[in-house]
């Protein structure tokens, strides 16, 4: 059954001279993180870098003004 | 798109090391605990290592440390040795680089540079092979464990590996 209105959530890893890039797209706020922490963790070198796009903020903020006017 | 991270990878699961020792066309032998190069040949001295990789072509090895130093390791003439303790939980591959068996292993398990050698300019072997293959089946592995889809290409000889997760 095709679910309309939400986006398929996907982890891009791209493996390239030793290191792991990884994106996420169609997660809301921290859910990202979340859901790539056991790959990342397994790869055993810990974080070079994590860089929080647009989107994580909005999402966060959103979700915060949300549950203030709640 | 939410977030993008940029991960170092440390040889811990080898059981994944095994999987991709064998698609690269080498062996990974588990427990052997020295590893042959220049030093072992002309007798000066013998490495120590936890585990090895044998190489088709060369009668040399790839030595798995326990380390401190992520896998740059280059031995030269000398000799290994694992750290006593206080190590990372995870290994380091070392090896001798010098000649064509140190050769024969480079081109199997490290990227060859612009111009043309699989050394970088600081003269170090960061086996980006070895360590590409490792993270694609530590990472494919995880998703088996989850039951998430994958699909794995290689563009320009980088690896892209989706992971779909259910809605």
């Amino acid at each position: 059954m095709q679910t309309f209105g939400k986006p398929q959530k996907t982890i891009v890893f791209t493996i390239e001279d030793g290191q792991v890039t990884v994106e996420t797209t169609g997660f809301t706020g921290t859910a990202c993180e979340a859901a790539s922490k056991e790959f990342t963790d397994a790869l055993g070198g810990g974080t070079v870098s994590n860089k929080r796009k647009p989107e994580f903020f909005k999402t966060a903020e959103h979700a915060q003004s949300q549950r203030a006017g709640a | 798109m939410s977030h993008v991270e940029i991960c170092a990878v440390v040889i811990t699961d080898l059981p994944a090391l095994k999987k991709a020792c064998e698609t690269l066309g080498v062996t990974f032998v588990e427990g052997q605990k020295t590893f042959k190069s220049w030093s072992t040949q002309y007798g000066t001295g013998e490495n120590h290592c936890e585990h090895a990789i044998k190489v088709p072509g060369t009668s040399w090895e790839v030595g798995l440390l326990k380390a401190d130093t992520p896998a740059n390791s280059d031995i030269g003439s000398g000799v290994a040795e694992s750290v006593k303790s206080g190590g990372k939980n995870g290994f380091s591959p070392a090896f001798d680089a010098y000649g064509t068996e140190g050769q024969a292993i480079a081109s199997k398990l490290c990227k060859q540079q612009p111009n043309g050698l699989y050394t970088h300019e600081d003269g170090k072997h960061y086996f980006e092979t070895l360590m590409d293959q490792y993270s694609v089946e530590v990472l494919k592995s995880k998703a088996r464990m989850k039951g998430w889809q994958f699909q794995q290409k290689t563009v320009n000889g980088v690896i892209k590996l989706e992971v779909k997760l259910p809605n």
